[in-house]
């Protein structure tokens, strides 16, 4: 029998998702700021509006569910799993009302895409969008990377016990620093340090390939977000194509790479652990990783060609295969060449890239590379016991900032949460041969969604059927969230119908 | 405070080193598959 949740549960839930609520209408004074500081009327009013809704929602959902209760295990998942949908519909406003989008629809599945640090993009026009509406596209991708509730960690919730079971809830087990919130600070002092020395960077090789300053400084800033935060929107329709720039496209992996990066890990090689880089088994399964995807996505483009010389193959090669593997989506191609130009071995290679993902506890999706290392441990601990005499006791260990046992518990977490994604990868490729497109394509696509990456080989455009465009809103959700609050939601939602 | 700063430093300076060593082998395998 499924207890059905009492009315203090809801209250729980309510009060928490108003704070986060109220978060987000507070982000949405800077795009209003930069609207009134570049004089732009009408954006600045839909900023306005858009606030007074979000500000309005989240002092309401406050009031109602106002309580002294911290939330427990379930309450952290629902608000969770409610507030992404929520800032979905409430930061799809300001872009529905700018104009550039066919429909709410379109709008909400760029929002979505935006706060999942996806980068799929059905926005019409892009290149005569106005200034604040182009922030606000790449700021919910830096609060998406962030991650919702972090903002709300951060600044709103003081003290509060439940504080951690709301951030694990966000797909982030790992507590940095003893305090949840304090955690929730220094991932913040590491993306601000980072944003300053990135868009500083990115910035000055624009000026250097001619871009006016103050175009810069907005093109560096917009970029360094969506890069590090490895979102893939860009301010420009053409994406990193715009630029022509071979310094700029070494600067944004970089900064794709260390958004790639645990949170975890950062603090440990800035508190003085220098070699912790070197020893930690998510950066060298990275390393290994990257490496082996690229040799796939060679041997693919060597096939047809396609790049003959060693800058071009590297710029072009690399470039979408680095942006693949960190989730970013940044793209120096056309969509359309994926299809015409690179051949099945490439795009496969991609699509692997992009199906491991990142590290856990940073910004990126997919399966994340300490599970693919754990499984490759516990696979080749297995070969040993299978070799060595029956009463030997095998044990292994691995490195992560610490030496960890290898336990089964381990295992079994990773393997649950990798047949998660690969079944979330096949479903979009399901949905999307049953709309006609060919299954090397729709899986490249919907792995693209569910993994929160962003590259496209064209199947993402306006006209596509809105089943599909639900259907990948869907699973950049449920990637992003890694699908235990998901999972919690519907659990929540039977009990709310059936339990008694 | 300062040591912190230098740490810091210190730990950025790792990290891009590291990046830009693993694009340095990516671009060592780009030439082998084009000569």
């Amino acid at each position: 029998m499924i207890p059905r949740p009492q009315k203090e549960d809801f209250k729980v839930i309510s009060y928490y998702l108003g704070k986060i609520v109220f978060g987000l209408g507070l982000m949405m004074l800077v795009p209003l700021a930069l609207g009134l500081a570049y004089k732009e009327t009408n954006p600045s009013l839909d900023f306005l509006i858009s606030i007074c809704i979000t500000l309005s929602a989240g002092i309401l959902l406050t009031i109602i569910g106002r309580t002294e209760r911290d939330p427990n295990w379930m309450h952290g998942m629902v608000i969770v799993s409610l507030s992404w949908i929520v800032a979905m519909f409430l930061g799809a406003i300001p872009l529905h009302l700018s104009g550039h989008f066919k429909s709410y629809l379109d709008a909400c599945f760029d929002s979505m895409s935006g706060f999942a640090t996806t980068g799929l993009a059905l926005v019409q026009d892009l290149d005569h969008i106005s200034y604040s509406h182009n922030l606000w596209r790449h700021l919910i991708m830096f609060i998406g990377g962030q991650g919702i509730v972090i903002i709300a960690l951060s600044f709103l919730v003081r003290g509060a016990a439940g504080a951690f079971r709301i951030y694990v809830g966000e797909a982030r087990e790992e507590k940095i620093l003893p305090n949840v919130i304090s955690t929730s600070r220094f991932i913040w002092l590491v993306s601000i340090t980072y944003l300053i020395l990135g868009t500083a960077a990115l910035a000055a090789v624009a000026v250097y390939e001619g871009m006016p300053i103050k175009n810069s400084i907005f093109h560096g800033v917009c970029v360094f977000m969506a890069a590090f935060d490895t979102g893939g929107f860009a301010p420009q329709s053409q994406n990193i194509l715009y630029y022509h720039s071979f310094p700029f496209e070494i600067v944004t992996i970089v900064i794709m790479l260390l958004g790639a990066i645990n949170f975890k890990l950062h603090y440990a090689i800035w508190s003085g652990n220098k070699t912790e880089i070197w020893r930690n088994i998510e950066t060298i399964t990275l390393f290994i990783t990257i490496i082996a995807t690229f040799i796939i996505t060679a041997f693919g483009l060597k096939q047809f060609n396609t790049y003959p010389e060693v800058i071009s193959f590297f710029r072009k090669g690399f470039y979408q295969l680095v942006s693949g593997h960190t989730g970013t989506g940044y793209m120096t191609i056309y969509a359309k060449q994926f299809i015409k130009e690179w051949g099945p071995l490439a795009l496969v290679g991609v699509t692997i890239a992009m199906a491991l993902g990142g590290s856990s506890c940073s910004t990126t999706g997919g399966i994340k590379t300490i599970r693919i290392g754990l499984i490759f441990k516990a696979m080749a601990q297995d070969i040993r016991r299978i070799i060595l005499p029956e009463a030997a006791i095998v044990t292994d260990k691995f490195h992560h900032i610490k030496d960890i046992i290898l336990d089964d518990k381990h295992v079994r977490s990773a393997c649950l949460i990798t047949l998660a994604y690969i079944a979330l990868y096949g479903f979009g490729s399901l949905v999307g041969m049953c709309f006609g497109y060919p299954f090397l394509d729709s899986l490249f696509e919907s792995t693209s969604a569910a993994a929160n990456v962003g590259l496209s080989c064209g199947i993402t455009v306006v006209d596509m059927p809105s089943l599909l465009k639900i259907t990948y809103m869907f699973q950049m959700w449920a990637g992003r969230l890694e699908f235990v609050s998901v999972f919690t939601l519907v659990g929540f939602a039977i009990a709310a119908v059936k339990g008694k | 405070m300062i040591k912190q700063i230098i740490d810091a430093i210190i730990g950025i300076s790792i990290e891009v080193g590291a990046l830009l060593f693993t694009m340095l082998i990516a671009l060592a395998i780009s030439w082998i598959f084009t000569i």
